[in-house]
């Protein structure tokens, strides 16, 4: 499939980004309406399918799945906590958990609260369709090329696994052994298990003689491994000053200082990592603007995030029910969630790939 | 302090404080009982506790990993674990395939042999790195993922401990080396479950006595997740523990040959003299 072609998919820092914003936009609102929203969108672009070459079609199961937590998040919610002051009904009698009154307040939290599993379940769904497994790989900083190798290495050796089952199985029969029981099929692990490792040891010889070879000074290590050290203690001081009831932007202040320290590693252990890239996926034109809308609406959610009062988003039905504040602003940018779709719904022009 | 050690002690040091920090989090919500407390019992689930905690897990395990990694440094031993968690991943499609009794999963066995004798470090690349690639195969990739690995990975890391002990009583290739891994192996399968129902027991409402509530104490908690526990997980751990005790005894010695034999050639180094 030619590169920029509608069909083609996207780069796989796209969908990260979508997956993450997301996942940002259920942690922080539980406003059911714009919820709502998210799920339709997130909803769309699951039905739209096709925009990539993993995504053909889409599979109603996921879909009905991520419904079908809604009510019963809210029975359940209903059925077990017992606060509110709209009263449906009221469940006599000392039965443990049930007993006492059924809320209005109480359906809708947990109504919100399995649409906001249901959506976290469709949308790792649309991602796991869209991203292939050489993309979700290329995912993985620099700094861990060992690990990525290492993924690389299981992931072409499974299927070369089951030819090799299917010769020891073959040798074990030229032999007068018959495979019949599950006894019989574990007795071929062993010598699968050599093979691989025979496999393993020739696999180890070439990639020496390729200059495959992981080196970094000491000296480096050494400062690496001490900045991990200051990151982790930034997160664990994080936590400890929300622990001792310290403002929390000392807290804010940690945790970003801490990413920002992971961020700064990562990207020094990249710069001291060799290697040949035999095809570059390049970064497009229409992968931008596919990810714009998404970067939009997380930029949004992280000032919502560092707004002491967070008045964009938070609502809770308790303890008595209010109608959520619905800001159109604020759908219309979560509308961002669409943009893959609505970039692979653009005509395919030059400019754009 | 000559270099090696020097080296050798900041590598512990990482190992040690992403461990803490990882079970910390794991624990969080027992130690900060009143962690965002709203009007409604229910309101601690408004948080973002469970994002934050994905988040500081992602970061303990990237730390983890980096540190990890340094023990794959040959071409050699990324071979080696690449095959190996092939055939674990291969082992968890089976096993998401054809779901076997309870929590059984056939994973654990080469987690569990592999940081016995190929070390901490590996044995914790070995758990973390299974259940990635199983995650990318089986199109299980999720907020989960960052918990699952960690735990894993502590499994196989935590394997290492065997090893002296089998030294010092003289056991290596004998029966006791097999009943003790198995031993080892029925310990994880409880413990695994108890830790991977720790990512979401805090956030999830049920029964009074079996749910964690904000305000109580930590005797209190203990006491309401040991019932949890007994009541909805023993019995499918228990799955796990006897599956990892019976492939452990049943193919737990031929393995273990068959790894020692290509652990020495996997780790020879040439070192030519200096003239």
């Amino acid at each position: 499939m030619p590169e920029g072609h509608p069909s083609t998919p996207f780069h796989a820092w796209v969908w990260l980004t979508w997956m993450t914003t997301l996942l940002l936009c259920v942690s922080l609102t539980r406003n059911p309406l714009y919820l709502v929203v998210v799920w339709l969108c997130v909803a769309v672009v699951h039905a739209a399918g096709g925009m990539g070459e993993l995504a053909r079609g889409s599979a109603p199961f996921p879909f009905w799945l991520s419904l079908t937590i809604v009510p019963l998040g809210a029975l359940l919610n209903a059925l077990t906590v017992h606060v509110g002051e709209n009263v449906i009904v009221t469940i006599p009698g000392r039965i443990p958990l049930l007993s006492g009154v059924v809320t209005w307040e109480a359906v809708l939290y947990g109504a919100t609260n399995g649409l906001a599993l249901g959506i976290i379940l469709l949308a790792f769904w649309v991602f796991n369709r869209n991203v292939s497994i050489p993309a979700f790989l290329r995912l993985l900083p620099r700094a861990f090329h060992s690990l990525a190798i290492v993924g690389s290495i299981a992931m072409t050796f499974i299927p070369s696994l089951q030819h090799q089952y299917q010769q020891i199985q073959e040798a074990q029969a030229i032999r007068g052994k018959r495979i019949s029981g599950l006894r019989d099929q574990l007795s071929l692990l062993l010598p699968l298990l050599v093979s691989s490792l025979e496999y393993a040891f020739q696999l180890a010889e070439v990639m020496t003689a390729r200059g495959f070879l992981v080196s970094s000074s000491p000296l480096s290590q050494r400062r690496l491994r001490l900045a991990f050290l200051g990151g982790l203690g930034f997160v664990m001081g994080g936590w400890l000053s929300r622990f001792w009831g310290l403002p929390p932007w000392v807290a804010a202040v940690l945790f970003w200082g801490a990413l920002a320290v992971f961020g700064a590693l990562i990207f020094l252990a990249a710069r001291q990592a060799h290697f040949t890239a035999y095809r570059v996926v390049r970064f497009r034109r229409r992968d931008a603007l596919a990810m714009s809308g998404t970067l939009l609406l997380a930029l949004l959610l992280v000032l919502n995030g560092v707004h002491p009062e967070r008045q964009f988003l938070d609502y809770t039905p308790y303890p008595a029910l209010t109608l959520p504040p619905f800001a159109p602003w604020v759908a219309f940018l979560l509308l961002g969630i669409l943009s893959p779709l609505m970039v692979a719904l653009l005509p395919n022009h030059d400019s754009l790939s | 302090m000559s270099q090696s050690r020097w080296e050798r002690l900041m590598s512990t040091l990482v190992i040690f404080a992403s461990t803490v920090l990882g079970c910390f989090s794991f624990i969080y919500p027992f130690l900060m009982p009143t962690f965002q407390q709203t009007p409604s019992p229910a309101g601690i689930r408004l948080s973002e506790m469970p994002l934050t905690m994905t988040l500081i897990l992602a970061l303990c395990v990237l730390a983890l990993l980096f540190e990890a990694q340094q023990s794959a440094a040959n071409a050699r031993l990324v071979a080696l674990m690449g095959v190996l968690v092939a055939l674990n991943s291969v082992l968890r499609y089976i096993e998401t395939a054809i779901p076997g009794p309870g929590g059984f999963s056939p994973i654990f066995f080469l987690i569990i042999l592999s940081g016995y004798l190929f070390g901490a470090k590996f044995g914790f690349l070995m758990g973390a790195m299974t259940l990635f690639v199983s995650a990318i195969l089986t199109g299980g990739v999720g907020p989960w993922l960052p918990s699952q690995m960690f735990t894993a990975g502590w499994v196989g890391m935590s394997a290492a401990v065997l090893s002296p002990l089998t030294k010092r009583f003289g056991w290596q290739g004998k029966r006791w080396e097999v009943i003790l891994l198995a031993s080892f192996g029925v310990f994880w399968g409880l413990l695994y479950g108890a830790i991977m129902n720790l990512w979401s027991w805090p956030f999830i409402i049920g029964p009074a006595d079996q749910y964690w509530q904000p305000g109580i104490s930590v005797v209190e908690t203990l006491a309401r997740y040991g019932v949890f526990y007994l009541v909805t997980s023993l019995a499918w751990d228990l799955g796990r523990s006897f599956g990892n005790a019976l492939l452990i005894g049943l193919f737990g010695a031929a393995t273990l040959r068959v790894l020692r034999r290509f652990h020495e050639r996997f780790t020879f180094v040439y070192r030519p003299t200096e003239v």
